[in-house]
């Protein structure tokens, strides 16, 4: 029998109870054979609680020292088999049993803060057949049914049923593709252009044509410019007969994407000067970002700034089609603001989309090709195919973009930029993605 | 007819009652035994039958439901009302019963009914809105667990 604590590894005591060093040497310099005073020491511990039951229904049966060489040694479990070999007590292992019991409760606890469970099996509704829940779909307009997807496993499962599923892609689809109607703009995006010429007008002399038509259609003027390009949008009949099933018309066909912004990262390089008796000069690299957001309307904003936007900067500049006024600021800032905007209206042309744009008397036109990149999600990418420049009045044309880059713009989704359409023609409230 | 429930009550239905059950209407035994269905759910489906007592077609619910409309639109009065005093648990329960009934014109009723509460919310809220009352056993947590650990895998 163990009658000292000096017989008992170090190992064991750290393990164990999970003492610091110093207290496992206190242990072992004052409390050589005082019994009562080790109990005061554990007490202190964490697992305290669980000692003062074992000494105390061993206490009864008077047998404190063979308890204390089966605490010191190794785990609970090993302490079980001990005790049944030796002396087996039925109380003890009652008791014992108990305890882990209690163990167990707050490990679970413990793992119920951290992992949200990903299944709801304690609901009703859950466990009715796939038949009801496609009772109660079919009664569902498109946004509440893609909410209604995103509730958990059991509820997705009826999307992966083919046969099924169908109906509920056939819904989407028409949201998507059947009714994009362009609503016409109320503020157009070239009216600064407009106030430009009119306060400016001995540069534009010669041109009164030019003066006169920009003051009755600024827009359509600029398009003629660039050559006037007309929408050609495939609806929703032509598209099926295209696909063979909804869900990959709902997985494949291009589209642009309204619920979010396309952002890209650009750079150029600026040569410096050579200093006295140099003969290579310095170069930076300069970066700067370009944002893109597309309304319904048919205008689109480029926000081009030199450091990268946060989340909430990018919900504050695009919330609303005209330049965001955040008096905050000051009328410096907002001057910048303003400058670093470009404004202007696209079309689309089967998967290309023709972007014109205006500052000033000045004209730009971007083509973009939609992509899907990765499969991940039809129109994720836009691929910049050319840009050029031209100033009104003039004949000549300048190419900004290099043709041997190839440039991407990358879509980010926001849930905040999500907007409702009510559609008369179905009744119910559109999603746009 | 009769019909013996969970808790060992019998109802004795009129056959003309029972018209718009289309799975019993036709066989040839007097008594059902609906071991699945309490008694207080049965009474409300028997109450449902004897609304409809002189209706001889109900006409189908508008597939989807258009935005504008509640449930009082979409169906007669005395329908809204029996639904609306119901509780989410007791009509799932119903959905059960009616299904073993047969009776069709009601399921629908009580589908368009979850439907609208379903409308226009996120889906944390419904979430929520399913999550039923009743107390968790051990036991059920433990299944809840395994079958986590086994989804991850």
């Amino acid at each position: 029998m163990l009658q000292t604590l000096n017989q008992v590894p170090k190992q064991v005591l750290l393990e164990f109870y999970n003492l610091n060093k110093l207290q496992v040497q206190y242990l072992y310099d004052v409390l050589e054979y005082d019994l009562d005073s080790l109990y005061r020491v554990l007490q202190n511990i964490k697992r305290a609680e669980l000692i003062d039951k074992l000494i105390e229904a061993l206490k009864q049966q008077g047998q404190t020292e063979s308890l204390l060489k089966s605490m010191i040694y190794g785990n609970l479990k090993e302490l079980k088999n001990f005790l049944k070999q030796r002396m087996s007590f039925e109380n003890l292992i009652s008791s014992l049993e108990k305890l882990n019991v209690e163990e167990e409760k707050q490990k679970i606890k413990d793992t119920e803060i951290q992992e949200r469970p990903i299944i709801q099996q304690d609901s009703i509704f859950l466990e009715l057949p796939l038949y009801v829940h496609q009772l109660v779909m079919d009664f569902l307009d498109p946004l509440s049914l893609h909410t209604c997807r995103l509730v958990c496993l059991k509820m997705n499962e009826t999307f992966n049923n083919p046969k099924i599923s169908d109906r509920f892609y056939e819904k989407f689809c028409k949201a998507l593709f059947d009714q994009i109607e362009t609503i016409p703009i109320q503020l157009s995006p070239f009216e600064k252009t407009r106030k430009y010429i009119n306060e400016n007008l001995h540069l534009f002399e010669q041109q009164l044509q030019l003066i006169n038509q920009i003051n009755q259609n600024p827009s359509q003027t600029i398009w003629n410019y660039w050559g006037n390009t007309e929408q050609k949008i495939l609806s929703f009949s032509e598209l099926t007969k295209q696909y063979q099933s909804h869900k990959d018309m709902y997985d494949q066909q291009l589209r642009l994407n309204y619920c979010g912004i396309y952002a890209m990262k650009e750079y150029y390089i600026k040569y410096g000067e050579a200093q006295f008796q140099q003969s290579s000069a310095p170069c930076y690299r300069v970066d700067f970002f370009r944002y893109i957001r597309f309304w319904r309307d048919g205008t689109f904003t480029m926000f081009i700034s030199s450091k990268k936007l946060t989340k909430e900067e990018i919900i504050e500049y695009f919330k609303y089609p005209e330049i965001a006024v955040m008096p905050k600021l000051g009328v410096q800032k907002q001057m910048q603001i303003e400058e670093s905007f470009l404004r202007g209206e696209y079309r689309i042309v089967l998967d290309e989309v023709y972007v014109i744009a205006a500052r000033q008397s000045t004209t730009f036109r971007y083509i973009y090709k939609m992509k899907n990149y990765q499969n991940k999600h039809p129109g994720n990418v836009l691929l910049m195919q050319s840009g050029q420049m031209h100033t009104l009045g003039d004949t000549y044309r300048q190419d900004i973009v290099d043709q041997s880059k190839k440039k991407y713009f990358i879509y980010k989704h926001l849930e905040e930029f999500r907007d409702e359409l009510q559609d008369e023609q179905y009744g119910w409230k559109n999603v746009v993605y | 007819m009769k019909f013996i429930s969970q808790d060992d009550i019998t109802f004795e239905i009129d056959n003309e009652v029972l018209r718009q059950c289309t799975k019993i209407c036709n066989t040839d035994s007097s008594i059902v035994k609906l071991t699945s269905t309490k008694s207080k759910i049965l009474q409300k489906v028997i109450q449902y039958c004897e609304m409809h007592l002189n209706d001889f077609d109900i006409p189908e619910i508008q597939k989807p439901i258009k935005y504008q409309h509640n449930i009082f639109d979409i169906v007669s009065f005395k329908d809204a009302q029996f639904i609306t005093n119901l509780e989410f648990e007791e009509i799932i329960q119903i959905i059960q019963a009616a299904k073993f009934l047969g009776i069709n014109t009601l399921i629908d009723l009580s589908c368009a009914y979850i439907a609208i509460k379903i409308r226009g919310k996120n889906s944390q809220q419904v979430k929520e809105m399913l999550k039923s009352n009743k107390p968790i056993t051990d036991e059920q947590e433990q299944m809840d667990r395994d079958m986590e650990i086994k989804v991850k895998k």
